[in-house]
């Protein structure tokens, strides 16, 4: 009962406040998304009414309505998301192969899709920018909270669920739970650097390390073979982009010792199956769906729509463990062959298109601001987000989450960066047509200026009037 | 107690506090600092009367 409070109470918190300021109510969705109150809430109206669509059209209906101030510039990547929406309805449609299901998976990533193509819209500020990403981070750690500390207390395990969820989907799934998580600690690192919204004390970056040990806690506690991956990428990714490259290499050869020594026998071994794939069961049947998607993309160039995997046929080869069989209905454990069976050869150009766009405009905006005490944030998150892709990417490889909305929000995340950066270089540079653009130029490039034309020259602070 | 108490009750007190802290400086701090972007290195294209110095 205590909890269904506290849901209800935050619930109507996002929803009043997103009358006031629409932001808010976007916000409020990326929570919903996320933690999903939904399926732990013993009180009627979180589980009985559409909270997160009452929520979606309160965050789109405000912002409408009061808030159309600087939008950001119309990227690449929004039109790609839309257009991928627009693929994944057409396939569900006319191409599904497993049309009775097909449509429960449309249901939310076409929702996904369109939403975090909203979300640049409705975030511009710098403490709207950081109120997405602590409400981002927040969400996820309602369920790596306490499923870190329960495997710090007393161990981990294979299909063990420790969080808040039951079942067998969303983040109670090993494989989705470890990559969100592993993806949310460059988030934490940034926000102990750079939380404005926070008072300035030493508990606040103290308390984001924690989360962050938890996140990589929970993540290793799933006992999923792509995590290990994940850890990887994390520590390359965060010692290679850090000032303190000792400090990180120190934490990260740490960590390593630390679940060297601690891990159960259970854990190594099942790790140690990364490399002897053959062997095992589950890593043989993964090569042999893989083989199948591929199969299935040549036959089917423009997909099979959602979870076309459920017609897979796939043999089993003998191993130490377990006799040759027949496997009917594996999943992918692939976001990549996910995407290219599911969605075909254009949804997955679609999809790596959006990535590449994705890191060309991180790396161009770390690179711009790097060194600017004013803009230090958006270097530091650009790289903290880079370095969440790069987790997904290497992890995704693994597990089948390429229409899960981590991803999604990540490239939200960074156009937000980028409508921000568009307006703030627009501050300093105010756009001019006609004549008075070419006096400004003719006025800026005379090297000796007097009078009424040194004043116009050196009034590039436009926002100070 | 964990799931109650850490993951809901801790990141429910956050976020409130969050909304709060974020609706008052939404409204109080410039939306935009100004931005300029550093000029690569041996790009004189924009300051064209130094290349005769």
């Amino acid at each position: 009962m205590l909890r269904s409070i506290l849901l209800l109470m935050v619930y109507f918190s996002f929803i009043g406040a997103g009358l006031a300021a629409p932001f808010i109510a976007t916000l409020g969705y990326v929570w919903l998304d996320l933690f999903q109150p939904q399926t732990m809430s013993y009180v009627m109206f979180l589980n009985a009414f559409p909270v997160a669509m009452i929520m979606g059209i309160v965050a789109v209906a405000t912002y409408v309505m009061m808030d159309r101030r600087s939008p950001p510039p119309l990227t690449p990547e929004i039109t790609l998301q839309i257009l991928m929406a627009a693929l994944v309805t057409l396939t569900s449609a006319t191409l599904a192969v497993s049309p009775l299901s097909t449509w429960a998976k449309w249901d939310w990533a076409f929702k996904t899709l369109l939403f975090t193509a909203f979300v640049p819209f409705a975030i511009r500020s710098r403490v709207q920018i950081e109120a997405f990403v602590q409400i981002y981070l927040l969400a996820l750690a309602a369920n790596f909270l306490p499923f870190g500390a329960k495997v710090l207390l007393s161990g981990g395990g294979y299909g063990r669920n420790l969080g808040l969820q039951s079942g067998n989907g969303g983040l109670a799934e090993g494989g989705l739970l470890s990559t969100a998580c592993l993806m949310a600690v460059p988030l934490a690192l940034h926000l102990a650097q750079h939380a404005r919204l926070l008072p300035k004390t030493k508990i606040w970056p103290l308390a984001y390390w924690g989360m962050a040990g938890l996140a990589v806690a929970t993540a290793v506690g799933t006992f999923e073979r792509s995590a290990l991956i994940g850890l990887f990428v994390l520590a390359v990714a965060t010692i290679a982009r850090s000032k303190h490259k000792a400090l990180y290499s120190g934490i990260a050869i740490a960590v390593a010792i630390i679940i060297g020594v601690t891990a159960s026998a259970t854990y190594l071994s099942r790790m140690s199956t990364i490399q002897s794939y053959q062997s095992e069961s589950s890593a043989a049947a993964r090569v042999r769906i893989w083989q199948w998607a591929m199969g299935f993309a040549l036959t089917h160039p423009f997909g099979g729509g959602f979870q076309a995997y459920e017609t897979s046929v796939v043999e089993v080869p003998n191993t130490p463990l377990e006799p040759a069989h027949v496997e009917i209905g594996r999943a992918y454990h692939s976001t990549y062959f996910e995407i290219l069976s599911e969605e075909g050869f254009p949804g997955a150009v679609i999809f790596g298109a959006i990535t590449l766009l994705t890191f060309r405009r991180l790396g161009r905006w770390r690179r711009e601001t790097k060194g600017d005490p004013e803009f230090e944030w958006v270097a530091s998150l650009c790289s903290a987000i880079e370095a969440g892709l790069a987790i997904f990417l290497c992890s995704g490889a693994f597990v089948s989450i390429g229409f899960q909305p981590m991803f999604w929000y990540f490239v939200a995340m960074s156009l937000a960066i980028n409508g921000h950066m568009y307006h703030a270089q627009r501050m300093v540079a105010p756009v001019r047509q006609g004549w008075r653009a070419t006096g400004a130029q003719l006025a800026a490039e005379s090297p000796i200026l007097t009078g009424w034309r040194n004043k116009a020259a050196s009034d590039s602070k436009p926002w100070a009037r | 107690m964990l799931d109650v108490f850490v993951g809901i009750g801790l990141t429910s007190i956050m976020i409130l506090f969050i909304i709060v802290r974020a609706i008052r400086l939404n409204r109080t701090e410039p939306w935009f600092a100004p931005f300029k972007p550093r000029e690569k290195p041996g790009n004189t294209a924009a300051t064209p009367w130094r290349r005769s110095q």
